[in-house]
């Protein structure tokens, strides 16, 4: 899943908004609809998305800095939050739960949504 | 203002013994291959799930009870804004299906009265295990009114039509409530528009 090489956002963005939907990169659960969610470039780490058998990097994180915004969880089609964790509460897939795919605020309202971590699905 | 994306917003609730597959009933079963550490660790809080009923966008907001949870401790503020209600038992597990009474009893004390209810005898892929015929499940069902079916997380029988029927059964209540507001709708309507094309 962690993929190191440098990835262009540009062909994602269209208005500043995704271009295309998001799915899940692993069960292809339809997460965001197109032109919902708003491109930030933010650097903001999040915990590894590891199975449970490699348990022993359980708490590594991995330094991300280019986001979907997306204004209140209702916007998603399909998305998993999870409990709270130091501020912060964090955002999986509602099918398959892998995660975290990104984050959000307390009061569920601010999204934050790792292109890198989701499959964007752009048609040409 | 940002455009909503749904018709109607419905929270739902999944309650019932511990181990009778609540949280299995909301995940794609899958050999556990993506069962992340740091997810699993945390917990999840709720789901927004999207399903169309009738032409309507539905967002669905399930909350997943926690399995320690018993029935003593689960109130009034656990029940606040919930619409249905998911009562899962285990049908290889009697002692679930004997508390399906007092969970019942339980959202009759504290949920609101029109809250939507649902049993589920889950599990039903187990049948050389089986414990609670079907038969049972719709008695208790038909005593208390409520709308039942047997489900497998597992296998994923009747998962979707559970969410869909229990969703479509409180959209039938909501839109029988707006078709009775809808006079004074109209008026709320026209004194918006009005302060809009003042503004504009
Ligand atoms: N065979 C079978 N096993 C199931 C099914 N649903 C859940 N299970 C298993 O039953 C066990 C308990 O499932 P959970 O979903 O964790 O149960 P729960 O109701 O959330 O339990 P608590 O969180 O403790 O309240 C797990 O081992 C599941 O794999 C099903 O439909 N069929
Ligand atoms: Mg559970
Ligand atoms: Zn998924």
């Amino acid at each position: 899943m962690e993929n190191t090489e440098e990835f262009d956002v540009k062909p994602l963005i269209s208005d500043g908004q995704n271009k295309g939907s998001v799915r899940c990169a692993l069960c292809n659960s339809l997460i965001l609809n197109p032109g919902m969610g708003e491109y930030r470039s933010e650097e903001t780490a999040l915990p590894n998305m590891r199975k449970r058998k490699d348990a022993e990097c359980e708490e590594e994180e991995e330094p991300l800095s280019d986001f979907w915004f997306v204004r209140n969880v209702y916007t998603f089609e399909n998305v998993g939050i999870s409990k709270a964790k130091e501020g912060k509460k964090y955002l999986t897939c509602a099918d398959c739960e892998i995660g975290p795919i990104g984050w959000c605020t307390l009061a569920n309202d601010d999204c934050y949504v790792a292109i890198k971590r989701v499959k964007n699905i752009v048609s040409s | 203002m940002a455009k909503k994306s749904y018709d109607f917003l419905f929270k739902l609730l999944i309650i019932g013994d511990s181990g009778v597959g609540k949280t299995s009933i909301l995940f794609r079963f899958s050999d556990d291959a993506f069962n992340t550490t740091f997810i699993s660790t945390i917990g999840i809080d709720f789901k927004i799930k999207t399903i169309e009923l009738r032409g309507k966008k539905i967002k669905l907001q399930i909350w997943d009870t926690a399995g320690q949870e018993r029935f003593h401790t689960i109130t009034t503020s656990y029940y606040r804004g919930a619409m249905g209600i998911l009562l899962v038992y285990d049908i290889s597990d009697m002692k679930s299906f004997e508390n399906v009474m007092k969970w019942t009893r339980n959202i009759n004390e504290h949920a609101n009265e029109d809250v939507e209810r649902m049993i589920l005898g889950n599990k039903c892929d187990k049948e050389s295990e089986r414990m609670v015929t079907k038969e049972m499940g719709e008695q208790i069902a038909r005593e208390h009114g409520i709308r039942f079916m047997e489900t497998s997380a597992k296998t994923n029988i009747n998962i979707e039509k559970a969410f869909t029927d229990l969703a479509s059964a409180i959209l039938d209540k909501t839109v029988g409530r707006e078709a009775m507001d809808t006079s004074t709708r109209i008026d709320i309507n026209r004194k918006t528009e009005e302060r809009l094309n003042r503004c504009c």
